[in-house]
């Protein structure tokens, strides 16, 4: 069923190369050897959320290379080719240079001078106050701010506008894992990282194509199987076989949404064959059910397993894989002397994400596959700094920094007392999470709202529905980025960015830990770091407003330089102040010590001597963590102090199957996945300007099973038409053993109107998480022609 | 022949714009299939380190590639390495099996570099 090349060159060479994309072409082979003058200098990667160590190379000014650093624990020194090549976004000529303006949104765009943009948006958001209230404005940030700008942004929201609209598109990705950890542990975040991984003799990745999201972890997964292939197992649960596949010792194919029957099959398995580990459980572990987290006994929890034997559950599961299967995985899971769990977007993007994600975690308590080397529930964060900054700063509308709950009175009362502002400035009702927010900028009850470093219009699921409110001229919208977006398209306001190595600030990886990038080269014409856009806009607003609380909230930060100063003593402000006494301690990553390690610091570090040795690699594990020594209440080795378990138990949940939220009937009888592809980033505005990376996957495609691209007579590269209830795409097909029958996938990159995925997918989201169910939807297929030549699209 | 033009000028054959929206590894598997083989059984293979990471893209194509471009991800590598020898006279290209005996000053261990 392959495509040749004869007959795709056929049907593309009629394009001239006049029509095609201008793309700005590699001027210099990179070099990564460094030649006399050349600088190198400390950071991160800007793109996935492994955390990659990096030096940009720097000569005469201009980057000019990229290397990984190898004695960071978080990459040895290897990078995937976003890695290799994102600094091309430094110098591209399509950088956003000037602000640029517009009062109505069908007017063209002026470029303005920054004293003006600042008063526009200063004005902007104080009408909307004064008119409409606080809760008429919101902030909709990014899990690639630094941690600096998005502590910042919220701190002006909460203790400036008094509003928790505050919100970021973690929520899209990894707040049902939030959900997870606080509902299984008490606690977010994981108990173990990286350092597992070389020491696990199981895998159980679900959910996840890590070899494409997570590339230099997954490399470290491989080299662990493949040098020891007899005695470490490699599980890979997917509705998709992928190239994380390509590593199993068994994959597990089970349909869409059937997740929740595989992982309660498991749990039975592991308590019909007594491969639990009691002890564990009787020192560590409760059992619950229910809104109200009510405690059931060990046989009721038997009791509720009894429906998900190993031979329903493979029916449920699609019939691809056996009743033998899924013991089999069981009892690897349960028997090895270390299990890793690895999930991504496939569990977290459901509307049972954190029922999902508690049934991973279930597992590794039952068998105490948790807080010994090689073990941990390790939920993937996609972006570099969603953890660091969204996670822990408080990004999010119900947390403030410090992993603080919004409605706990203690809890604001404390953040309240830190910036000095009065008692009972910040509200007490957690602000519209992020779905509930552009529905209110479709309903007109949100009037001006400030995006930063994201792209809602290409990345919200069911977009169209939400660029109809973000199109219209009753809400005001504000822009911070680098590029044109879909989204910077629908603003009246946009703000040229500083990029990565062109501003100083920390991200916080996956694992606890946090890691500084320094600026190396000055930022393309007026671009700005946001830290400095917020604290100009807060001194502004206080003006507008008459308010000297607002102006209060960036006193301390007056008249700082913003390159090293300002992010540093923004920081500074976070972690002696909002991290002292927390879980996620980070009192002792200063900017020194940050500067000084390889690979950054993994909290709890309450002092900079903690910090120097690496911080905590284990969670809640005495010796190793220093909260779980000086909270410790008993003689046991582990002790669970999270915060939101005040019994200091890990919880096993009985959640049952419950199905997604649109499953396939006989008008929409395919389920769709979506997913990311290894050479792209998120809404491609930065990986496809990289010529390397665009032409490696310039367009997006869909996926489909060859026996339903045989019923449905479709060939290689045919333009297939995908129909959903909300909207559809046209898209050049791929024939690919990789989706189950009955089901498609697809590639969220795109940003060519016909080819943007999200105009298909669903919004319905998780009650708990309130993280949308992007992974499942029900779609028609089409074939609509045969091949057509097709350009890549950038805006 | 593709490959073979290119080993004689150094260079890929000119391609048409949409030709060039090609991922390589879709012509080679069919122009190349042996060298295809190899790298996908590698460990760059099965680690998705795609052909345009070593080898370039079309204005900046290199058959034979620099040591620069391993350094990438194998910079301290090049610190242990003799630099009398290119990094291709022991690791064979696409498959990456070290010949003979080791070139590099220093070795690293399993433990310290997990990952190679
Ligand atoms: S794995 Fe992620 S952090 Fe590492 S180089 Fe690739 S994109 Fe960057």
């Amino acid at each position: 069923m392959k495509q040749s090349r004869r007959d795709f060159l056929k049907t593309s060479a009629a394009l001239s190369a006049a029509s095609y994309l201008g793309v700005q072409l590699p001027d210099t082979v990179s070099s990564a050897l460094a030649a006399e003058g050349d600088s190198w200098h400390r950071g991160t990667c800007r793109l996935c959320g492994v955390g990659c160590r990096v030096e940009l190379g720097v000569r005469s000014g201009k980057p000019f290379a990229i290397r990984g650093v190898a004695d960071a624990r978080t990459n040895y020194g290897f990078l995937c080719m976003k890695g290799m090549y994102f600094w091309h976004c430094i110098g591209h000529t399509d950088r956003l240079t000037h602000p640029l303006y517009r009062a109505k949104k069908s007017e063209a765009f002026k470029q303005i001078s920054w004293d003006e943009a600042l008063d526009i948006a200063a004005t902007a958001f104080a009408d909307v106050v004064k008119t409409h209230g606080s809760d008429a404005v919101a902030y909709y940030g990014s899990g690639q701010c630094l941690t600096e700008e998005t502590y910042l942004f919220q701190k002006i929201m909460r203790g400036g506008l008094k509003t928790n609209n505050v919100e970021g598109n973690p929520r899209l990705c990894m707040a049902s894992a939030v959900g997870g950890y606080l509902s299984s542990f008490g606690a977010d975040e994981p108990i173990g990282g990286y350092s597992d991984l070389e020491k696990a003799h199981c895998f159980f990745i679900i959910g996840s194509n890590t070899a494409e999201a997570h590339p230099v972890l997954f490399r470290r997964i491989m080299r662990r199987k493949l040098d020891n292939p007899d005695t470490v197992k490699v599980i890979n649960a997917d509705p998709r076989v992928s190239q994380t596949s390509r590593i199993a010792d068994k994959h597990l194919q089970f349909k869409p949404g059937s997740d929740l029957s595989l992982l309660n099959a498991m749990a039975k398995v592991i308590i019909d064959e007594k491969l639990y580990d009691t002890d564990f459980l009787a020192n560590y572990a409760v059992f619950r059910q229910g809104a109200e987290s009510t405690e059931v006994t060990f046989s009721e929890y038997v009791k509720f397993l009894e429906p998900y034997t190993p031979e329903a559950v493979a029916k449920i599961c699609g019939g691809n894989i056996s009743a033998d299967d899924i013991r089999e995985v069981a009892r690897w899971f349960a028997n090895s002397k270390g299990t890793v769990s690895l999930w991504c977007m496939g569990i977290n993007q459901r509307i049972q994400g954190v029922w999902a994600n508690n049934l991973i975690n279930n597992l590794h308590i039952l068998t105490g596959q948790l807080c010994k080397e090689g073990a941990d529930s390790l939920s993937l964060t996609g972006q570099p700094n969603a953890c660091g900054g969204v996670r822990e700063a408080g990004g999010l509308c119900h947390i403030l920094p410090g992993h603080r709950p919004v409605d706990n009175e203690k809890m604001r009362n404390q953040v309240e007392e830190a910036w000095g502002v009065p008692i009972g400035r910040i509200p007490a009702k957690p602000g519209r999470h992020t779905m509930d927010m552009f529905a209110a900028i479709n309903s007109g009850a949100i009037r001006a709202i400030w995006v930063n470093c994201t792209s809602p219009a290409q990345s919200l699921p069911n977009c169209d529905l939400y660029i109809k409110g973000m199109e219209k001229d009753d809400c005001f919208i504000i822009c911070t980025d680098i590029f044109p977006t879909r989204t910077t398209e629908l603003a009246n306001l946009i703000l040229p960015a500083a990029f990565h190595f062109e501003k100083t600030g920390v991200y916080g990886c996956t694992e606890r830990r946090s890691q500084i990038t320094l600026k190396a080269v000055d930022a393309p014409g007026e671009a700005k770091p946001e830290v400095w856009i917020v604290r100009e806009w807060a001194k502004r607003l206080a003006v507008k407003l008459d308010d000297p609380v607002i102006a209060h909230c960036v006193k301390d930060f007056d008249n700082l330089e913003e390159d090293y100063a300002l992010p540093r003593a923004i920081w500074d402000e976070y972690t002696q102040k909002l991290t002292a006494g927390r879980d996620s301690d980070l009192r002792g990553a200063s900017y020194p010590v940050l500067e000084r390690m390889a690979d950054g610091v993994q909290w709890p570090a309450l002092t900079e001597e903690q910090a120097l040795t690496g911080g905590t690699v284990k969670k809640f594990v005495k010796g190793l963590d220093p909260l779980a020594d000086s909270l410790s209440q008993n003689d046991l080795p582990y002790q669970f102090y999270g915060p939101a378990h005040a019994d200091r138990k890990l919880w096993v949940w009985l959640r049952a199957q419950a199905d997604p939220s649109e499953v396939p009937d006989a008008e929409y009888p395919f389920y769709l996945s979506t997913g990311r592809i290894i050479d792209h980033w998120h809404t491609m505005s930065m990986t496809g300007r990289v010529p390397e990376l665009l032409r490696a996957n310039p367009y997006a495609h869909v996926e489909i099973n060859p026996e339903d691209a045989k019923e449905l007579g479709v060939q290689p590269g045919d333009m297939v038409e995908i129909r959903s209830r909300r909207g559809s795409n046209l898209l050049p097909a791929k024939i690919y053993e990789g989706p189950m029958k009955g089901m498609v996938f697809a590639y969220w990159h795109d940003q060519e109107k016909s080819r943007m995925i999200n105009r298909v997918t669903k919004d319905d989201y998780d009650p708990g998480s309130k993280e949308p169910e992007f992974k499942i939807c029900a779609v028609q297929i089409r074939r609509v022609a045969g091949p057509k030549p097709i350009k890549p699209f950038l805006l | 022949m593709l490959a073979l033009q290119a080993a004689e000028q150094e260079q890929h054959p000119e391609l048409e714009p949409g030709e060039q929206y090609i991922p390589c590894a879709q012509c080679h598997q069919e122009v190349t299939p042996e060298l295809y083989t190899e790298w996908n059984a590698s460990l760059h293979g099965i680690g998705m380190v795609a052909c345009y990471q070593c080898h370039g893209t079309f204005e900046n194509f290199r058959v034979t590639p620099l040591a620069q471009d391993c350094a990438a991800c194998h910079a301290d590598r090049m610190d242990a390495y003799s630099q009398d020898q290119p990094c291709w006279s022991c690791h064979v290209p696409h498959s990456f099996k070290a010949e003979g005996a080791s070139a590099h000053k220093k070795e690293i261990s399993e433990n310290e570099k997990p990952a190679q």
